[in-house]
């Protein structure tokens, strides 16, 4: 059974900018916690849900909301920060990275490449011509799709 | 390690039928370790060696760098320990033991004491022989807590609580934590409490240590023949042999 555990919305008052972070993690899901925990905050700072210079919990905060270890939250952090999307400033916390609208439009699309590159390389695996995937997922994009 | 907060170096013992042997781990400052394994793996002789309840027939226990026995008094002042059978004078009230207990702390925080004591809606007024079973364990973590211990030594805190209790109390593990000056061993057969908050799992099984590492590690190394992998699939393989 899938279990998830939602960060207290706000545990006490003293937080900035994260009262409205919604993090969702499980120990059962195949996908390191560490790498959950990656994938929603860069989710969140592509959204814009997260601004450039909006501060994040402490590392010992963010585990002991997300019910957490220290060593995994440290390790989120770590990969956020080198893919550039987090600074930590030493003695200030740690803060989204000042990104440029043009960062975040680039790194939007690097994700959304890496996923249709999967599924192109699915569709070829499955013999279909690159037309017929491009068909397929124009017929996506329009809704027009039959799961069944 | 430089600051190890715990540092078991080769510690053996022997009872009749059973025995502890070169049993070997180092715990840094400011982390979470689970110490887990089947019952009757040798979680609670290992932590009675550390509290000095039980002496090792050899080998060497060091906290906060200082040898477990010779600095007997100075370790345990910064220790809290939760021993597995709670022990209270059980015609006192919870807010008698907490009075009791802080006689021998020096560093005793009593409207931390009163906090915890109120975030866990224990009632001081009660007999602690009247507590339930999930208000006893809170007491207890509430008393070893209070004095604000380097090292928390906890032994099967959870056994017997229902999930939501056990979610409380692992909440307020992470925030006792803290500025990561503080440490915490815990020992347990309930795995999936570790799953989340351990940053360190030790592995014992029939007296001898199995693995002792970061978690993520234990669990990235498992997960790649077996996705799903937990700490209990983990524990389950190192009991049947199957290194």
């Amino acid at each position: 059974m899938r279990q998830t555990f939602l960060a207290p919305a706000v545990r006490d008052s003293g937080r900035l900018g994260w009262d409205d972070m919604d993090i969702a993690i499980s120990p059962n899901n195949p996908v390191p916690m560490y790498q959950q925990i990656v994938d929603q905050v860069r989710a969140q700072i592509l959204s814009g849900e997260l601004k450039p210079g909006d501060p994040l919990p402490s590392i010992r905060k963010l585990a002991a909301d997300l019910l957490a270890s220290v060593i995994t939250t440290k390790r989120a952090y770590a990969d956020l920060e080198a893919e550039g999307l987090i600074v930590t400033r030493p003695g200030l916390g740690t803060f989204v990275a000042d990104l440029s609208l043009e960062d975040i439009e680039r790194l939007k699309a690097r994700e959304v490449i890496g996923h249709l590159a999967n599924a192109v390389e699915e569709g070829r695996s499955l013999g279909l011509e690159d037309s017929e995937i491009a068909e397929l997922l124009q017929n996506v994009l329009d809704g027009r799709v039959n799961y069944g | 390690m430089d600051d190890a907060v715990l540092q078991l170096c080769k510690i053996s013992k022997a009872y009749p039928g059973f025995e502890l042997k070169d049993v070997s781990f180092e715990l840094p400052r400011g982390y979470i370790m689970g110490l887990v394994g089947p019952n009757g793996a040798g979680k609670t002789t290992i932590i009675r060696i550390m509290m000095n309840l039980a002496r090792a027939d050899s080998g060497q226990a060091a906290i906060f760098g200082l040898d477990n026995v010779a600095h007997e008094t100075e370790v345990k002042r910064r220790i809290g320990y939760v021993p597995e059978n709670h022990n209270f004078y059980d015609d006192m009230t919870a807010g008698w033991m907490a009075r009791f207990v802080r006689q021998y702390y020096p560093t005793w925080d009593q409207n931390y004491f009163d906090a915890l004591a109120a975030r866990f809606e224990i009632d001081l007024g009660k007999r602690a022989g009247a507590l339930s079973k999930g208000n006893r364990a809170k007491l207890s973590l509430a008393l070893a807590m209070a004095h604000r211990p380097e090292l928390l030594i906890l032994d099967e805190p959870t056994s017997g609580l229902d999930p939501v209790v056990r979610r409380e109390l692992l909440a307020e593990l992470l925030d006792f934590m803290g500025d990561g000056e503080r440490s915490v061993l815990f020992s347990t057969h309930i795995t999936s409490d570790l799953d989340r908050v351990a940053d360190y799992i030790t592995i014992i099984v029939d007296g001898r240590i199995h693995d002792s590492d970061e978690k993520d590690a234990l669990l990235e190394k498992a997960r790649k023949d077996e996705p799903t992998a937990s700490i209990e699939d983990i524990v389950i393989l190192a009991a049947r042999g199957e290194k």
